[in-house]
C-alpha cells in the first residue's frame, strides 16, 4: 500500500516541502534519497528526524509512517551556529 | 564387480567459494522478470543453509535479516560483532543479480570512510575492495555477499573502532 511522505527541509529559509508516495515496504531511506534529490542536494549530508528532533535510523517507510509521516529534514551546513551570546551571559 | 568409491570431496574443494557453494543460485532473474520467484526462493534458502551453518558450526549467527515484503527485494536486521549490534539494510537493485545488493550500516559507517556514493541508498558500505580480483557473478547471492563483504567489512570497522577507543 502507497503511503505519502512529507520531507521538510527545515533548515532552509522558505521550509520547502518534498511530498512522495512510496510503497510501504521500502527503505525509508531510499525515499529520503528521492526527497533530497528532487530538492538538489545530496542525502549523505542531511539528516531526517521526526517532528520534535529524534532522528530516524532507518526501516522500511510503512514503519517510519507509524509514527509521522511529516519528516524533518536537517542540512547541518545551514544551520550554523549559535546565536552570539550576550556578553553579561559569560560572567560569572 | 565391485564398485569403485572415489572421492569428489575434498580434493576439489580447494577455495573458500567451493566450500560455500550451497549460497550460490541456480535462476538467473532479475527482480523484474518472472522468474524472479524462483530466484528470491532461492536467495532465502541460501540464507536459511548460512544461519544454520553459523549457528551449528561457527557458533556465531552475527546477522538477523527479514524481507520487507514479498518481493525480497528490501532487506532490515542486525549484524553483530563483538557483543554489540547495528542495524543493517540491504537492497536487492533492479539490475540484481548483474549488479551486487547494496547494504547500509548507519550507525557503523558515522565512523569511517569505507563507504561509497550509491543512487539508492546515498551512501553504502565499500565492498569488493578487500579481493584482488572481482568474484560476484550472477548466481552469488545475498547469503554468500553477507558472508564475503558484509562480515569482512564489519569486522574491520570494529577493529578500527576498538583501535581508536571509540567502542
Amino acid at each position: 500500500m502507497p503511503i505519502t511522505l512529507r520531507f521538510i527541509f527545515i533548515s532552509e529559509a522558505d521550509k520547502p516541502t518534498v511530498t512522495l508516495k512510496i510503497p510501504e515496504d521500502m527503505l525509508f531511506q531510499e525515499a529520503f534519497v528521492l526527497a533530497a534529490k528532487r530538492q538538489g542536494k545530496d542525502a549523505g549530508i542531511l539528516t531526517a528526524t521526526y517532528p520534535g528532533g529524534s532522528p530516524i535510523a532507518g526501516g522500511t517507510v510503512g514503519e517510519v509512517s507509524e509514527k509521522s509521516t511529516n519528516i524533518h529534514v536537517i542540512d547541518p551546513s545551514i544551520v550554523g551556529g549559535l546565536p552570539a551570546l550576550d556578553s553579561g551571559a559569560l560572567t560569572v | 564387480m565391485p564398485l569403485r568409491i572415489r572421492d569428489y570431496g575434498e580434493a576439489h574443494l580447494k577455495t573458500d567459494d567451493d566450500l560455500f557453494y550451497f549460497l550460490q543460485c541456480a535462476t538467473v532473474a532479475t527482480p523484474k522478470d518472472p522468474g524472479w520467484g524462483d530466484r528470491a526462493a532461492e536467495e532465502v534458502y541460501a540464507l536459511d543453509r548460512f544461519a544454520e551453518y553459523l549457528r551449528f558450526l561457527e557458533k556465531d549467527e552475527w546477522f538477523a535479516l527479514r524481507a520487507t515484503s514479498a518481493s525480497k527485494t528490501r532487506w532490515t536486521g542486525k549484524v553483530r560483532r563483538g557483543g554489540r549490534e547495528w542495524d543493517v539494510e540491504l537492497v536487492l537493485k533492479d539490475a540484481y543479480p548483474h549488479v551486487p545488493p547494496a547494504c547500509r550500516i548507519p550507525e557503523l559507517m558515522h565512523y569511517t570512510d569505507r563507504k561509497v556514493d550509491d543512487a539508492s541508498l546515498g551512501l553504502r558500505i565499500c565492498d569488493m575492495h578487500m579481493e584482488k580480483n572481482y568474484w560476484w557473478d550472477e548466481h552469488a547471492s545475498l547469503a554468500l555477499y553477507l558472508k564475503r563483504e558484509v562480515s569482512y567489512w564489519v569486522q574491520s570497522v570494529v577493529k578500527d573502532m576498538r583501535g581508536k577507543g571509540w567502542l
